[in-house]
């Protein structure tokens, strides 16, 4: 496609004069570049297109008041398979290279009119070009409410650094950044994002995505974020659409050399126009209510971290003062696989215990989602240095019940509890005479406190 | 079409001569965009030559070089002027400085009959084009190697995340994924690399751009503190931006033929050609070959880093209980809450060791720069709280004896100059703390006795756990 450059706009411009609507952007394919582009095109199709049933199902159960679904939706992959991890990840793009090429054999014996194929090529960018920027858009906007990397919890600052994996310490160290550097990076995609939906902006676009893409990518591989396919194919169809203005921008910047533009011919009919006149709204004012139901839900909703209030005036870190069980005493002790150690109560109705014993560690992968149970397992996500619990409590009663997160079906631990004052909290086995007494410490964390002032004890 | 056509003649007739006649408002804004940029470059400071010429080690003399700042104008004392859009108020007045200067210059120049800066604004780029290129060569490298962010050690593995302060959870996080780290100084010395080449200015001066953009910000999200000298470099990488800008403008945008101006100096002489290529080249050689093995040889054969070198009492690295704590023959158990027992140890794979205790202290805030001796290493405390002191030991394996050297901030403020200490025994400038008898019953197992620094006699046993971190697991399938 590099002959755009060196073929003359007379030529082409004689041509359409005379009613030969050849895009000067294709002006003459030779066969080898006819054969790519089909391969090229039925393989990003197959990437883009959702051809497999995962795709229907969630359209079907939807829930329109969610932005976690219309989030799943936009972000749709092609994946027959479910390994998620290294190169094995893959294993649907090589499906999807076996019926590309396939397609392309078969096709290859049918008739190579150019203008087919600079229609093709045409509507190839413009589906490119909507399934970037609706990736791109969506992704920005839970930036810019920063949904995608939380802040930590309090109980994750309680968990040792090499008790996270690695890609939870991540999402915490992005989670803690101040002055609005993940929203900007949010902002940035969504930038990007809409140079796409117009033509002429989409390389000025592309470009930025690609910068933003390249550091995703590298970064999903180093930490195992659980993305590097779908930001690699993200990346491609980036690279893809960079492809069409390179030659001119490389003659430009590279070479400094008189570079003609390219010369935009009609390609469709006004049927086709008809329908950009009403999907192009229609897509855009989708994007304004995901925009707005990401922000609702970010005002009135905790998520990723559940959202149901915990006891009062319970938040905080508690040391685990006295601790017996079936009449038995423990003293304090680090290796003790029984002993309680300390307790984090969050804001909502979870308490984190830590006991020196293996943690299940939850090994899936971080998603937009909201699962269809409604259980929310961010925060025992990638921290195997805590064990999680969800508790009911009855204020009357003053009893109060915890279910562990980590290990489904576990036994639930009854607890009758008094609050003999603002600080202990004095847990009491219902059915067997255990006592916990935790007290709670009044502890300010470096982490808040920055390095801003040089002199700090801590 | 026909103007297209009488384009393409022009074009191959005058290449690289750039515009011929500058509007007087593009030579004004030349003129402010030189004195802007040259302030922002130029060491102005007397002292700055000084040092420079006075480093005894050619790898010091290549790194200040590289690392040349322009003149500090101002400063503003608050917090702001450190960490916040006040540390940038020297931009400011060099700008006002650039902005007065131009009207000064413009007036000078009124009745002058030049038609344009083509020649110094070439010159200009080529001090901008070096300026970014070295400076961020120099980051490339740290990367690179990789030691700008070392992997955390075990003590940072026991540290809460909530103990530590922001910045040091920035660099951890690089520092933690050795790969990504090198591959983030290949793209830095890339970035540099394709600043000194005509036809890549512009790829380069984006890649700068976007890099050093992410950098500046991450470090006002962190409070990392070179966002100034990283945003520096996007300002300087924009000069080349916005002359391309235009041009890119008008061909994608307004879909218009585009004939670039770009003046670039066409020798005729053949030794002016010659002269132009080798001093390039051995300029490149400085900077990427000298330089880069300058850089393996102070960190891999030198080994002059954050982290300590020195390694551990031999099989000693882990994380130990602490089984026993006598302190004056009174037997302590174990209580988090205690100020004085000790609540765990670490053995690093170096020498050092720490001990936890409930007891607040000064946490060193500082980078934790690479230093000379070990003792002055404190990139593996800096920015970590939790009541945790860091010794440096010294370990006589005859007499079985562990010196300790306090690595905290009151001890390590006196002694933090690398030149100063560059080639000198540690021990000519600090003085241990305390010292303690070791003996190791079995492979697990240390015991130390004797009188730390607040005049307790001690005896601890300490027992290794077997650890591992979920942070070395790869998840798979």
């Amino acid at each position: 496609m590099n002959t755009i450059i060196t073929r003359s706009g007379v030529t082409a411009g004689r041509q359409a004069a005379e009613g030969n609507i050849l895009p000067s952007a294709v002006p003459d394919w030779k066969p080898y570049e006819i054969t790519v582009f089909r391969f090229a095109f039925l393989f990003l199709v197959i990437l883009s297109l959702p051809l497999d049933g995962n795709f229907f199902r969630q359209l079907f159960f939807l829930h329109p008041g969610k932005f976690q679904d219309w989030f799943q939706l936009a972000n749709y992959q092609f994946r027959l398979f479910p390994a998620q991890w290294g190169l094995a990840a893959y294993a649907s793009w090589g499906v999807a290279f076996v019926l590309a090429l396939t397609g392309t054999i078969i096709w290859d014996r049918k008739s190579r009119h150019i203008k087919e194929h600079a229609r093709l090529y045409a509507l190839l960018r413009i589906l490119l070009r909507y399934r970037l920027a609706l990736a791109a858009i969506t992704y920005g906007i839970v930036k810019l409410f920063p949904l995608q990397l939380p802040a930590p919890a309090l109980s994750d600052l309680y968990t040792p650094y090499g008790d996270f994996l690695l890609w939870k310490v991540y999402y915490h160290t992005n989670g803690i950044a101040h002055a609005y550097y993940q929203q900007t990076i949010g902002l940035l995609e969504i930038l990007g994002g809409t140079l796409l939906l117009s033509k002429r902006t989409t390389t000025p676009g592309v470009i930025l995505l690609i910068l933003l893409l390249a550091n995703i990518t590298v970064a999903n591989f180093a930490y195992e974020l659980g993305n590097h396919v779908y930001s690699s194919y993200l990346l491609l169809i980036a690279l893809v659409l960079f492809w069409y203005d390179l030659p001119r921008l490389y003659s430009l910047v590279v070479n400094n050399k008189f570079t003609r533009a390219v010369r935009e011919f009609p390609l469709f009919s006004e049927k086709f126009f008809r329908v950009r006149r009403f999907g192009k709204p229609v897509f855009i004012g989708m994007l304004f209510l995901f925009f707005f139901l990401t922000y609702y839900s970010y005002s009135y909703d905790r998520w990723p971290y559940p959202q149901k209030e915990g006891l009062d005036n319970t938040y905080g870190y508690y040391n685990v003062k006295e601790f017996s069980l079936n009449g038995r005493s423990y003293p304090y002790s680090l290796t003790d696989t029984v002993r309680w150690q300390n307790v984090v109560f969050e804001k909502w109705n979870a308490a984190s215990i830590r006991i020196n014993k293996p943690v299940p560690i939850d090994l899936s992968i971080a998603t937009v989602e909201e699962k269809k149970n409604g259980f929310r397992n961010y925060e025992i996500q990638g921290n195997g240095g805590r064990h999680y619990f969800d508790y009911t409590a009855d204020t009357i009663a003053h009893t109060i019940q915890l279910q562990n997160k980590q290990v489904a079906g576990s036994p639930v631990l009854s607890f009758s509890y008094n609050r003999p004052d603002n600080n202990t909290i004095i847990l009491t086995g219902i059915s067997d005479d255990s006592r916990i007494v935790l007290e709670r410490q009044d502890k300010t964390h470096l982490l808040l406190k920055g390095r801003r002032n040089a002199k700090i004890k801590f | 079409m026909q103007n297209s056509v009488i384009r393409d003649a022009d074009t191959n007739s005058a290449p690289h001569s750039g515009v011929g006649k500058w509007s007087n408002w593009q030579k004004l804004l030349f003129r402010f965009a030189f004195i802007f940029y040259v302030l922002l470059i130029v060491p102005l400071d007397w002292e700055w030559y000084k040092n420079l010429f006075s480093n005894k080690i050619i790898f010091d003399f290549l790194n200040s070089l590289m690392g040349f700042r322009g003149t500090v104008f101002t400063s503003v004392s608050s917090e702001s002027g450190r960490w916040g859009i006040g540390s940038y108020a020297n931009w400011g007045v060099v700008f006002l400085i650039a902005v007065a200067g131009a009207l000064v210059w413009t007036f000078i120049a009124r009745k002058s009959k030049r038609r344009s800066y083509n020649i110094l604004n070439y010159w200009l780029g080529v001090l901008i084009r070096y300026r970014i290129a070295m400076g961020i060569i120099v980051f490339g490298f740290m990367k690179f190697y990789p030691v700008q962010m070392p992997y955390p050690g075990l003590g940072s593995l026991h540290a809460n995340f909530g103990d530590f302060s922001g910045y040091k959870l920035y660099w951890h996080s690089v520092g933690i994924v050795p790969g990504y780290e090198v591959f983030l100084g290949v793209v830095e010395i890339l970035a540099g690399v394709l600043m000194l080449f005509r036809s890549t200015i512009l790829i380069g001066a984006v890649l700068n751009a976007a890099v050093l953009y992410n950098i500046a910000h991450a470090n006002h999200a962190f409070d990392g503190g070179v966002h100034v000298y990283s945003a520096v470099t996007v300002v300087l990488s924009l000069y080349f931006i916005l002359q391309y800008a235009p041009g890119i403008w008008k061909l994608l945008i307004k879909q218009q033929d585009v004939q670039p101006h770009r003046y670039f100096p066409v020798y005729r002489q053949k030794w002016l050609r010659t002269t132009a290529v080798v001093t390039r080249s051995i300029l490149i050689f400085l900077f990427v070959g000298v330089y880069g093995y300058l850089r393996y040889d102070l960190h891999y054969v030198r080994k002059e880093t954050k982290e300590p070198v020195t390694p551990a009492l031999s099989g000693s690295k882990g994380y130990y209980n602490v089984s026993e704590f006598r302190r004056n023959g009174e037997i302590l158990p174990y209580d988090p809450t205690d100020s004085v027992r000790w609540h765990d140890v670490i053995f690093e794979k170096y020498s050092t060791m720490i001990y936890k205790v409930n007891k607040t202290k000064l946490i060193p805030l500082s980078n934790g720069s690479r230093q000379e001796n070990d003792v002055d290493r404190n990139y593996e405390l800096s920015g970590i709280g939790g009541g945790s002191r860091f010794l440096y030991y010294d370990a006589d394996t005859v007499s079985q004896v562990l010196t300790f050297y306090d690595k905290g901030e009151l001890n390590t403020g006196f002694s933090n100059s690398r030149g100063k200490n560059r080639g000198r025994d540690y021990k000519e400038y600090r003085k241990p703390d305390f010292a303690l008898k070791y003996s190791r019953p079995s492979d697990t197992r240390i015991i130390l006795e004797g009188v730390d620094d607040s005049k307790d006699s001690l005896y601890i046993v300490l027992d290794r756990l077997e650890k591992s971190y979920p942070v070395q697991i790869a998840r798979k399938d």
